[in-house]
């Protein structure tokens, strides 16, 4: 496996890509707010034989380092792995009809790991997450991450080729008989204060806790950063559980509806269930993100490969300028031959554990590790 | 730049602060130093918070606290309280826990099982089971019994169980739901040995007779009910037994000497009644058997065996009394399907039997109960006439023989019945056999005098007498003579006028009275009449000692006295006597002008009969009067 990083900045290229015949797939990852560019257009001149998939970000990753405002691609040359990818949105079909279509396009037996680039405003992560998880089981690893929209939460796009659809999912497969694949998400976000029952709630969409208006308590707990509002919310997401499960999951904010006065998730709200305000300082995310790291790499590895970053716009909005410490600790434990690449998101998707099914996470830093 | 930035960097001398060469760098650190800053207001201002709400949340609970604690002191104490009253309580109490171990068990419930609360509730499911089963006499039965609980665990049970030391026990068992789900079961059982020996002695009192230990009226109804309800019942035959003059014994040794009678009659009988025949005393002097048989010949066999208990005088107080039996029987079905109907049926024929001369049994015949039936019937609206005044007199004139002129009315009484007039032959013997003809009597007698009363101021009428027919009843009662004296006072009219017919036979069989009875009618200024004289003793002796002053001759005698010298030669013989003892002579059933005539010339004074006039209703009376007044 070959791989080769280019990165896009003030309105030009670091070092400019060259015709390559040979790439498979390039990977594009865009926080330029100016989602027009001809930039993204130019590169199949480059790439003639490749499959170029991307989304917008809240944050472009190379290296240990961060990229805003910018556009980062990575370029795959395989020695033994096909690429297949699937795009489609739901204004085509149902969220579970799609799934099943894409099913039926990529599913093989050599499918070793699907990444999935989302929609991350208008579809619901948790969906997402649970109907590819159901579509194909348990036996492929599915990790990615919702595409993300700067610190705006306004709209968000993908690239397969050209620009698709709001409301698209992106499945990127990777067919080989000799692709390792090991993954982990970890969060570092510690919860606090009184658990709060969620008494009003619809699908992602959540009205009252302890039946007081949720905006009211993040109103309360910003002080002068409620103004920042819907970002600054990002400092307290949202730990819940459902009234049925014991398995919490961190729920971060999306958007505010101030007509309705609910605040939007990036996953699901289950009414009656609990919900507890979490925080964070910077050792304990960082510390998160090392632990992500450690874990996928006790998976066996060649020396060469790839780590794809997803981490969440809330832990860059809390780190500030100590965001790319947690990019930094996971490239120090990277061998020189693995490639890292990645972006802030607005919700990561893995499985809790290895075999397991995946899942919408918020707030963690999701490493994908592949080698071939 | 940040102001912890800015005081160590002069603290430190650094000089390079405006120097171009460091602005990013110290562009970074101010801004991290602010970031920090953030970092750490945002964590405290989110720790106050906490810390406040948490406060809260702590004084909320703690008076959650306070009054949960009340809850649980007012819970312990209703439980206390609870306990208490189910350990006053007579009753088995017992609660059970899904398992089916023992949860709660009051005082009794501890008594019952026979062993501590403790070792109760230490108990496992098979083990109570087993304990209470054992102290069952049918713990199979048992178990049948409650089979309910085992399909359904909602079920509710209620029963009986005999336990091994011969306690009869009541039990109710419901389930305990919470929100419909099910947590266990009470079961409540009441000792009631007591209530069941109690019972069983009530039931016995209820179907026995106390003084003859016989079964009663309601218990051989009840038997016999049951008999007919029976599918395939055979037939049977109801025999009522009355003992004949058994109030003599009562009237003259008393009631206890009347029960000595009954209780002898009652186990002559009892060995005589073979079973599944069955015999019972229905009160007073009345028993009853139950044969089981409808074949008249096998009934007149087991009666003549029952009937010959009673051959050999019974001995009461040292005196023996030769006791007789009268007896009606009725069959089933062909006397009816009902107890009480073929009971009716037995009953007539028994007073059949009794009229017939007692000490005989009858059975029980159609055309007898036709004639009780309408006896019956009369009799009802008899009672009914009397209250209602129902009663109308006829007036049938009787005249002086020489002058042809009325002189006298012989009143007789009509029942009219909505326009429908009935003769008296039809019911004064129904009257008579009920007792009532003395309220018929007063009326008679009132609505005389109110006539003699009304006609007392009219010229025309005012001199005629008006008889009246009066039975030996009648003059037995003791205040017929007030009664008498009574009317005459509220009626004004001459006495004289008012005459009363008796009869021979009623004179006779008071004649002891029959003196006074004379003397208090002379002594009212009431005239007697001696009614169908020549039919009954005709002595001599009663007419010289009495004080009457008519003599009616028999029309027998009359309606012969053309065709038969014997005829002719006793109302001869009766004139003769009449005319010699001084009294007035009418002759009755005077049909023909050569009556008239003939008792003309015999010299019989005064006459009677459809030739004169036959019998009229008053108005009709007072225009033949008129009538004739103005041809004579």
């Amino acid at each position: 496996m070959e791989t080769r990083q280019f990165i896009y900045q003030n309105q030009q290229w670091e070092s400019v890509p060259i015709v390559d015949e040979n790439v498979q797939l390039v990977t594009v990852f865009f926080s330029i707010y100016d989602r027009k560019t001809t930039i993204l257009s130019s590169l199949a001149k480059y790439y003639p034989n490749a499959e170029i998939v991307g989304c917008s970000s809240a944050g472009d990753i190379a290296a240990a380092q961060l990229y805003d405002d910018a556009i980062v691609i990575t370029t795959f040359t395989f020695s033994k792995t096909c690429i297949r990818v699937f795009n489609r949105s739901i204004s085509d079909s149902s969220l579970p009809n799609l799934c099943q279509k894409a099913v039926e396009m990529l599913k093989e037996p050599n499918l070793k790991w699907l990444m999935v680039l989302s929609d991350g405003h208008v579809l619901n992560g948790s969906e997402v997450a649970e109907c590819l998880g159901a579509a194909f089981g348990n036996n492929v690893v599915i990790t990615g991450g919702l595409a993300g929209d700067g610190e705006r939460f306004s709209n968000t796009a993908l690239w397969h080729m050209t620009p698709l659809a709001e409301g698209s999912i992106i499945l990127c497969g990777f067919y080989s008989d000799s692709l390792n694949v090991s993954y982990a998400s970890v969060g570092g976000w510690d919860s606090f204060g009184p658990s709060r029952e969620i008494t009003r709630a619809e699908g992602n969409r959540l009205y009252q806790l302890d039946n007081e208006p949720v905006i009211t308590l993040y109103r309360n707990y910003l002080g002068p950063y409620a103004n920042d509002l819907p970002a600054s919310a990002l400092r307290f997401p949202l730990q819940v559980r459902s009234s049925s499960s014991n398995q919490p999951v961190i729920r971060t904010i999306l958007g505010i509806d101030y007509e309705d006065n609910s605040m939007v998730f990036a996953g699901d709200m289950p009414q009656g269930g609990q919900a507890q305000l979490m925080k964070a300082n910077f050792d304990r995310l960082i510390d998160g993100a090392n632990r992500a790291v450690t874990s996928a790499l006790e998976t066996p590895h060649n020396t060469t490969g790839v780590a794809l970053l997803i981490s969440c716009v809330g832990r860059k909005l809390v780190l500030g300028p100590r965001v790319e410490e947690e990019l930094e600790v996971v490239f120090s434990q990277l061998t020189d031959g693995f490639q890292t690449m990645g972006f802030y998101s607005y919700g990561e998707i893995a499985p809790i554990q290895a075999g397991g099914r995946c899942l919408l996470h918020n707030q963690t830093m999701t490493v994908t590790l592949i080698s071939e | 730049m940040h102001h912890l930035l800015a005081r160590l960097l002069k603290k430190s001398g650094f000089s390079g602060i405006d120097s171009p060469q460091y602005a990013r760098l110290i562009g970074l650190l101010s801004e991290a130093f602010e970031h920090a800053d953030e970092d750490r207001w945002m964590l405290e201002h989110s720790l106050n918070l906490t810390s406040k709400e948490l406060t809260e949340n702590n004084l909320e609970l703690r008076t959650r606290l306070v009054d949960i604690d009340k809850y649980q002191r007012s819970l312990e104490l209703a439980l206390t309280r609870q306990k208490a009253i189910l350990d006053a309580s007579p009753e088995v109490v017992v609660e059970f826990n899904i398992s089916g171990e023992i949860t709660h068990i009051n005082q009794n419930g501890c008594k019952f099982i026979g062993c501590d609360e403790h070792t109760a509730l230490a108990l496992d499911a098979t083990q109570v089971l087993h304990t209470i089963l054992s102290l069952l006499t049918s713990p199979d039965i048992f178990i049948e019994q409650i089979q309910a609980m085992f399909v359904s665990k909602k079920a509710q049970l209620t029963g009986n169980f005999e336990t091994i030391h011969g306690q009869f026990y009541e039990y109710y068992s419901v389930p305990e739901l919470i929100q419909g789900e099910y947590i266990g079961r009470v079961w409540c059982c009441r000792d009631i040995s007591d209530l069941r020996a109690q019972k069983v002695l009530l039931s016995q009192q209820a179907n026995r007779d106390s003084l003859t230990g016989l079964a009663n009226r309601f218990n051989i109804i009840e038997t016999v009910n049951r008999m007919i309800k029976k599918e395939n019942t055979q037939p049977f035959a109801l025999v009522l037994i009355d003992l004949d003059d058994f109030k003599k014994i009562n009237d003259s040794l008393g009631h206890l000497a009347g029960d000595d009678a009954l209780k002898i009659s009652a186990k002559r009988l009892e060995r005589r009644v073979v079973k599944p025949d069955l015999l019972a005393r229905l009160g007073g002097d009345e028993f009853l058997v139950v044969l089981t048989t409808q074949d008249l010949q096998e009934i007149h066999l087991r009666l003549a065996h029952i009937l010959s208990a009673f051959h050999d005088p019974i001995k009461i107080e040292g005196n023996c009394y030769q006791l007789s039996l009268s007896v009606g029987v009725a069959t089933y079905p062909a006397h009816g399907d009902q107890v009480s109907e073929i009971l009716g049926k037995a009953d007539i024929a028994m007073y059949q039997a009794k009229k017939q001369g007692k000490n005989q049994y009858k059975l029980f015949d159609a055309a007898l109960e036709e004639r009780v039936q309408k006896a019956i019937y009369i009799e009802e609206r008899l009672r009914q006439a009397i209250l209602l005044k129902q009663f109308e007199l006829y007036f049938q004139p009787k005249i002086d023989i020489s002058s042809r002129e009325v002189i006298s009315l012989e009143a007789l009484i009509r029942w009219n019945v909505n326009g429908h007039m009935i003769f008296p032959d039809e019911f004064i013997p129904i009257a008579e056999d009920k007792g009532l003809i003395g309220k018929i009597t007063d009326c008679v007698l009132e609505m005389a005098c109110e006539t003699l009363s009304q006609w007392h101021g009219l010229a025309h009428l005012k001199n005629l007498s008006i008889a009246i027919n009066i039975s030996g009843k009648d003059i037995s009662v003791d205040n017929f003579f007030e009664k008498l004296a009574g009317l005459l006072k509220r009626y004004k009219f001459e006495p004289s006028l008012l005459e009363l017919e008796l009869t021979e036979s009623a004179l006779i069989s008071n004649l002891a009275n029959v003196k006074d009875t004379l003397m208090h009618l002379k002594n009212l200024g009431i005239k007697v009449a001696i009614d169908d004289f020549g039919t009954g003793y005709s002595s001599l002796a009663y007419l010289q000692a009495l004080d009457i002053h008519y003599l009616k001759i028999d029309r027998q005698f009359v309606a012969a006295l053309l065709t038969e010298p014997k005829a002719e030669a006793i109302v001869q013989s009766i004139i003769d006597v009449g005319k010699n003892l001084g009294l007035g002579l009418i002759a009755e059933g005077v049909e023909q002008a050569d009556h008239l005539a003939r008792l003309d010339a015999m010299g019989c004074d005064q006459a009677q009969g459809y030739y004169i006039c036959r019998p009229l209703p008053l108005s009709e009376l007072i225009k033949f009067i008129s009538g004739q007044r103005k041809c004579t």
